[in-house]
């Protein structure tokens, strides 16, 4: 994963490289915890979901991989996802951050409240980062987050600088 | 010079009276007439009512066909899901990794799914506008139609673990859009795009597309340009750079270029092919007309020598774009002129 993280720049990004490290990466967790996931991670838990109104998973899948390959652990609320979901999750799991993707600009309504919503729950810790083809194209604060994402590995990159900068 | 004529000139990097535009409006063709992007991608009639709507609004220099990338899966047999005001999607895919697959026949445009309204929306778009303005059918490229057939995770990996298999698939999809595409020129259509969202350096990596799609898309556009096609336009999103280069040896007579491709470097990738772009589609949303305007002289002025160019944005304009800035765009072709 780190080498893809070299590797994957805006001019030679290989989604089938990233696919295939995480079906590896599946299955080692797989044969390593027949059980499943332990339920902490060292660098923390991340919520991840495709907004209501967006059925196009594959940026958030991929968010997924690079996330569980780094070393976060991931609770994924699904596409097509209420934001209610969402800050459910995040109430329940209290992670670092929530990761929103989405393909469509229709979406774009729904991320801008979620920041809202968090704080209502008193999660207004909870850093929010966006990606994907729609989202990527708008600024942070135009979407009323904390990150907009280039890419997965970008999103990473941005977490880990969270987690220093508390620790 | 009408419009058809200004894009013809383009093409060949002739003199025009003024820089074609040409705005990639199809959903917001439905929510200007407030109708409902459901209804509109299912209905012919519908489209080309609301295209003409647009055209006299905005005046730019084409109209589209344009419903959405699941037309020809549909015609297969991928069963789409239908939601108010949305673009349908993929519900269940026609072919899966696990079943034994034999390709099964090529859809006719005149009876599969919805290709008949996409037939029906040309054929009144030519009659009303003739050759005055340019009149695009679509078609999506090989390796879209396979995604869609598939699903994007599935024919991925399936280029690892049973690749005979994809090819095969490949195939049979490059078979389905040139009939379809062919149909399309027959019913009046000047040209098909040619949408390829999935064979964006995004999604396959450049070899892929170089070894695998382009000799693809190559038969493609030569059976278009059999049929009477006036040229062949590419349209492929996002990082495009890499694969640019390539888009010449496939026959491509217009190439789309998204917002994050420089214009410059697009320029040098294609010497000798017409480019339209690249307005950040987004910024149609969140920006106003001023910003639009700026944004459309900046790439004036940066292809003012070069001619071959199509004044446009980098992808389709979002429904929800304001009208004023859509009108932005096509006016600064004027204002310049």
């Amino acid at each position: 994963m780190l080498a893809l993280d070299t590797k994957c720049t805006a001019e030679e990004f290989d989604l089938l490289e990233i696919m295939l490290s995480g079906r590896a990466v599946t299955e080692v967790i797989k044969f390593l915890y027949p059980a499943g996931a332990p339920a902490v991670s060292a660098k923390g838990t991340v919520v991840i979901a495709t907004p209501e109104g967006d059925v196009h998973d594959l940026g958030k899948s991929i968010l997924k991989i690079v996330l569980i390959g780094n070393g976060y652990r991931v609770v994924d609320c699904g596409k097509d996802c209420p934001l209610t979901k969402i800050v459910e999750a995040a109430e329940r799991e209290r992670p670092l951050a929530v990761g929103i993707s989405g393909l469509l600009t229709t979406i774009i309504p729904h991320v801008k409240q979620i920041k809202d919503l968090l704080a209502s729950r008193d999660l207004q810790h909870v850093k929010v980062l966006a990606g994907g083809a729609a989202l990527k194209q708008c600024s942070a604060s135009a979407l009323n987050v904390d990150f907009v994402a280039e890419s997965a590995f970008d999103g990473v990159h941005y977490l880990d600088a969270v987690r220093e900068s508390r620790v | 010079m009408n419009s058809l004529e200004r894009v013809v000139a383009a093409v060949g990097f002739q003199k025009t009276d003024r820089v074609p535009v040409i705005a990639q409006v199809f959903a917001h063709a439905a929510t200007i007439q407030v109708v409902s992007v459901d209804e509109y991608v299912q209905d012919g009639e519908t489209i080309a009512r609301c295209q003409l709507k647009a055209l006299a609004r905005y005046g730019y220099d084409a109209v589209f066909s344009v419903m959405d990338v699941s037309v020809e899966a549909e015609a297969v047999g991928s069963v789409l899901q239908y939601r108010r005001n949305q673009y349908p999607f993929v519900e269940r895919y026609a072919f899966s990794a696990l079943d034994t697959w034999t390709a099964p026949e090529i859809p006719d445009p005149e009876k599969a799914g919805r290709m008949p309204e996409m037939l029906e929306a040309i054929r009144i778009l030519r009659e009303k506008l003739g050759d005055e303005v340019l009149v695009v059918g679509c078609i999506v490229g090989p390796f879209t139609l396979t995604t869609q057939l598939l699903g994007l995770e599935t024919a991925l990996y399936m280029a690892v673990d049973d690749f005979p298999r994809l090819e095969k698939i490949m195939d049979f999809a490059t078979e389905v859009v040139i009939r379809f595409g062919k149909a399309q020129v027959r019913s009046g259509a000047h040209l098909p795009i040619v949408f390829n969202p999935s064979a964006s350096p995004a999604v396959i990596p450049p070899k892929f597309f170089r070894e695998f799609e382009l000799p693809r898309l190559e038969r493609v556009f030569q059976a278009l340009t059999a049929a009477g096609a006036s040229t062949n336009w590419l349209h492929i999103a996002g990082p495009t750079k890499p694969i640019l280069p390539y888009y010449a040896q496939a026959g491509v007579g217009i190439a789309n270029f998204d917002y994050c491709v420089d214009p410059v470097d697009a320029q040098n990738q294609l010497p000798g092919t017409c480019l339209g772009g690249n307005i950040r589609p987004m910024a149609f949303v969140e920006c106003g007309p001023a910003e639009i305007e700026a944004n459309a002289r900046r790439l004036l002025k940066a292809f003012e020598v070069r001619r071959g160019f199509i004044l446009s944005s980098g992808c389709e304009i979002p429904a929800e774009s304001p009208p004023e800035n859509v009108s932005a765009m096509v006016n600064s072709v004027r204002v310049g002129s």
